[in-house]
C-alpha cells in the first residue's frame, strides 16, 4: 500500500506500463480505472446521470467550467453526482496489486514451457483468468468451460483451505466444496447445494492474501461511513453577492480576501469545489489539508498564477527566491552576444561623441541621449532576460546609463529607437522561445 | 487510500505529463502515430510543446499529402478544462487556418472542448480538419471563397504548391530543440 502511494507522487503511472510486458490485456483494466479528466486513478469516483464516472474534483471543476458532461457534453448538474462505490473499492484494490503485477509481469519469462507463446499464455492465465477474450472462446465450447472453471474453483479452495483451520464449525461440502455448517451440512446437501455466499463470503472467494487484507479492511470502514460527512456548500450567486459579503464569506471559511473581485470569486468557486469534492470522500480530509490544495491551485491556477506569464516574467526574476545561477548559466551565450552587442555600440558611440563634442559643456549635453543605444538591453530584459552579469559586464557605462540598468522594470524613453521592436517582444508568449525573438530582433 | 492524492496531483503539468508518458510509449519509434510524427514539451516548460504533423495519411484530393509542419501548442493553467491553444508555425494554405499567424479555427479547440480529448485528440481533430475543411467561416477568406464556388483543381494546386514550398523539414528532439528552433526561424529569414 505504501508503495503504491509513493509511486503516486514520484511516478508517473500510466495504462501503457503494460504494453512493453506479456500482458498487454491489463493495459485496457488499467485505463478503464482511470478518470479521462485527470489520466489517473479515480479518486472518490462520481457517476453522472449521462452515467460517466469521473473524480469528484475533476467532475466539480469542469461542470464549474461549463456545465457540461466531459465525456458527452450532454448537460450535467453537481447535484446529480453520485457516489461509484463500487468503482472506488476496485481502483483501491488494483491500485493496491498494480506495483506486484506489473515487477512481476517484467520478470523475463521463465522457458519452463516448451514455447514462448505457451509461456505467454500461462503468465496471462495465471492473472488475469477472465480477460475477455478467454470467457468469449470459453462460452463457445460451453462444455470446456465448465469444466475449467470447476477446476479452477478447486484449485481456489485447496490453496484457501492449506492455511485455514475451520474452527468455526463449518465443513466442506463433498458436492460444491463450500463451507457449510456442520450442523445443517445435511440439510444442504439434501437442498441441492443452495448458493450459500451470502453466509461466508470470505471463505468462497478464491484465497489470497490481497483479498483477504481487502476485506479486513471494508469491515473496519464500516463504522467509519457511519461518521458524519461535513456538510455541502452552497453554491454562490456571484453576481448578486456584494464585495464585502464574498470577502466575509472567505475570511470565515480562514482563507485569503486579497486580490481583486475575479480573483475571489475564483478562490471562493474552487473552495467550495474543493470541499463538495471533499464531502464525497470515504475518508474526508481536514480542513487544513484542503486549505493546503487550495494553495496549490493558487500557485498554478489562481492569483499568483498569472505572475508566471512571460509579461510578468522580471517580477519572478526580481524574487529573492530565484535561481540566478541557473538561470545565467542557461541563457549565458544570449548574455555574451547582447555584453558584445552592447560593448560595440557603446564603443562606436563614444567615437563619435568625442569627434564630434570637444568642449566639455557640449558632452554634458550629449550624456541624455546617449541613454537610448543602449536600451536594447533593457528591453529585452524586460522581458525576461534581466540578470546581474548583464548589469555589472557592461563596461564603463555613465552614471545616467548605470540609473537606467538598476531600474530595469521602468519604460524605455520613447525616443529609443527600438521602441517599434517592443510591440514583437511582449507578443512573444513563451519564455524559451526568446532566443529566437532576440536573434529576429536584432539588426 | 483515497484519501493522500492531493490537488497537487491534478495539476495541468501532471496530466501533461501522463499525456506525453501515454503518447510516447504507446507510439514507439518501431510503431509511429501515423499523423503526429513527434510531440514534446519544451525544455524550459512544459507547459508549451511543439510538434510534427504530417499529411501523409490525408486523401490525396484534399492536396495536403505532401505537407509536414510545425505547430505549436501553449496549454493554459486551467488545462484540462480550458482547451490548449494550436497554432500552425510552418505556413499552411487552409481555410479554417489564418495564413499570417497560424491561428486555427476549429469548435473543439474552442466552445465544444471538451477535457477528454486532451493533446494528441486535438491534434488528431487538426489532422481531420485538414481533410475537410469548413467553407462556412474560413480564416484564410480567398481559401474559402475558392472552395465555396466549387474549384477543388485550383484550392488542391494552391494547397499542394505551398505544402511544398513551405514544408518543414526540421526535427524535434527534446536536447536539439533549440537547435530546430533557429535553423526554423533562418528558413525564414531566406524568404
Amino acid at each position: 500500500m505504501d508503495r503504491a502511494s509513493k509511486d503516486d507522487a514520484f511516478e508517473v503511472t500510466d495504462s501503457t506500463d503494460w504494453l512493453d510486458t506479456p500482458m498487454k490485456s491489463l493495459a485496457g483494466v488499467d485505463a478503464a480505472l482511470r478518470c479521462q479528466v485527470c489520466r489517473d486513478f479515480y479518486s472518490t469516483p462520481m457517476i453522472t446521470s449521462c452515467s460517466h464516472t469521473f473524480c469528484s474534483l475533476c467532475i466539480r471543476r469542469s461542470l464549474n467550467n461549463d456545465g457540461k458532461c466531459p465525456a458527452c457534453r450532454s448537460p450535467e448538474q453537481e447535484m446529480k453526482l453520485r457516489n461509484n462505490n463500487a468503482m472506488e473499492d476496485l481502483v483501491e484494490a488494483f491500485k493496491r496489486g498494480r506495483a506486484d503485477i506489473l515487477a512481476f509481469a517484467r520478470i523475463p519469462a521463465i522457458p519452463v514451457a516448451p514455447t514462448r507463446k505457451r509461456s505467454l499464455e500461462q503468465a496471462e492465465e495465471d492473472v488475469e483468468d477472465s480477460s475477455p477474450k478467454r470467457r468469449r472462446s470459453g462460452r463457445t465450447k460451453s462444455s470446456s468451460q465448465t469444466k475449467s472453471s470447476q477446476k479452477a474453483t478447486v484449485v481456489a479452495d485447496s490453496d484457501g483451505d492449506s492455511d485455514y483451520s475451520p474452527e468455526d464449525g463449518t465443513v466442506e461440502c463433498p458436492i460444491c466444496q463450500r463451507r457449510v455448517k456442520e450442523t445443517g451440512i445435511n440439510k444442504h446437501i439434501d437442498d441441492g447445494c443452495p448458493d450459500e455466499l451470502q453466509a461466508f463470503p470470505h471463505i468462497t472467494k478464491p484465497g489470497s492474501s490481497r483479498t483477504g487484507s481487502g476485506y479486513a479492511k471494508s469491515s473496519i470502514q464500516l463504522p467509519e461511513k457511519a461518521i458524519k460527512r461535513p456538510e455541502r456548500l452552497p453554491q454562490l450567486n456571484y453576481s448578486t453577492t456584494k464585495d464585502n459579503v464574498l470577502k466575509k464569506k472567505l475570511t470565515d471559511a480562514g482563507l485569503s480576501a486579497g486580490g481583486n473581485r475575479q480573483l475571489l470569486e475564483k478562490r471562493y468557486k474552487e473552495w467550495i469545489t474543493l470541499w463538495n469534492a471533499n464531502c464525497d470522500a470515504t475518508k474526508p480530509k481536514s480542513k487544513g489539508e484542503l486549505k493546503r490544495e487550495l494553495e496549490i491551485w493558487e500557485r498554478t491556477q489562481g492569483g499568483r498564477a498569472t505572475a508566471s506569464s512571460s509579461t510578468q516574467m522580471g517580477a519572478i526574476i526580481r524574487d529573492k527566491e530565484f535561481d540566478r545561477d541557473a538561470w545565467s548559466g542557461k541563457h549565458n551565450d544570449d548574455f555574451k552576444q547582447l555584453i558584445a552587442n552592447a560593448k560595440r555600440k557603446a564603443q562606436a558611440k563614444k567615437s563619435e561623441n568625442t569627434s564630434s563634442a570637444n568642449t566639455p559643456a557640449e558632452s554634458a549635453g550629449t550624456a541624455t541621449p546617449d541613454v537610448a543605444p543602449t536600451t536594447p538591453d533593457v528591453v529585452i530584459g524586460d522581458n525576461g532576460n534581466d540578470d546581474p552579469i548583464l548589469i555589472e559586464d557592461t563596461p564603463e557605462k555613465p552614471a545616467s546609463q548605470k540609473r537606467f540598468f538598476d531600474e530595469s522594470n521602468s519604460d524605455p524613453p520613447p525616443s529609443s529607437q527600438y521602441q517599434s521592436k517592443l510591440g514583437v517582444l511582449d507578443k512573444d508568449a513563451g519564455l524559451a522561445s526568446d532566443i529566437t525573438t532576440i536573434r529576429s530582433v536584432q539588426p | 487510500m483515497s484519501g493522500p492524492k492531493t490537488a497537487s496531483s491534478r495539476t495541468p503539468t501532471k496530466r501533461i505529463l501522463t499525456e506525453l508518458t501515454a503518447f510516447s510509449s504507446a507510439h514507439s519509434p518501431s510503431s509511429p502515430h501515423p499523423n503526429i510524427l513527434s510531440l514534446v514539451p519544451l525544455p524550459s516548460n512544459l507547459l508549451s510543446l511543439r510538434c510534427i504533423l504530417s499529411g501523409h495519411t490525408l486523401p490525396p484530393t484534399s492536396g495536403y499529402t505532401t505537407g509536414r509542419w510545425l505547430l505549436s501548442i501553449q496549454v493554459p493553467p486551467q488545462y484540462p478544462n480550458q482547451p490548449p491553444t494550436i497554432t500552425f508555425v510552418t505556413k499552411i494554405c487552409h481555410a479554417n487556418v489564418k495564413w499570417e499567424t497560424g491561428e486555427i479555427c476549429l469548435d473543439v479547440l474552442k466552445e465544444n472542448w471538451t477535457p477528454v480529448l486532451g493533446v494528441v485528440g486535438a491534434l488528431e481533430s487538426v489532422v481531420r480538419l485538414l481533410g475537410e475543411p469548413g467553407v462556412d467561416s474560413p480564416l484564410n477568406v480567398e481559401m474559402g471563397a475558392l472552395l465555396r464556388q466549387g474549384d477543388t483543381i485550383g484550392a488542391r494546386g494552391l494547397v499542394g504548391y505551398w505544402c511544398g514550398e513551405e514544408r518543414f523539414e526540421g526535427h524535434l528532439d527534446e536536447e536539439e530543440e533549440g537547435g530546430s528552433n533557429r535553423e526554423e526561424v533562418r528558413g525564414r529569414g531566406k524568404r
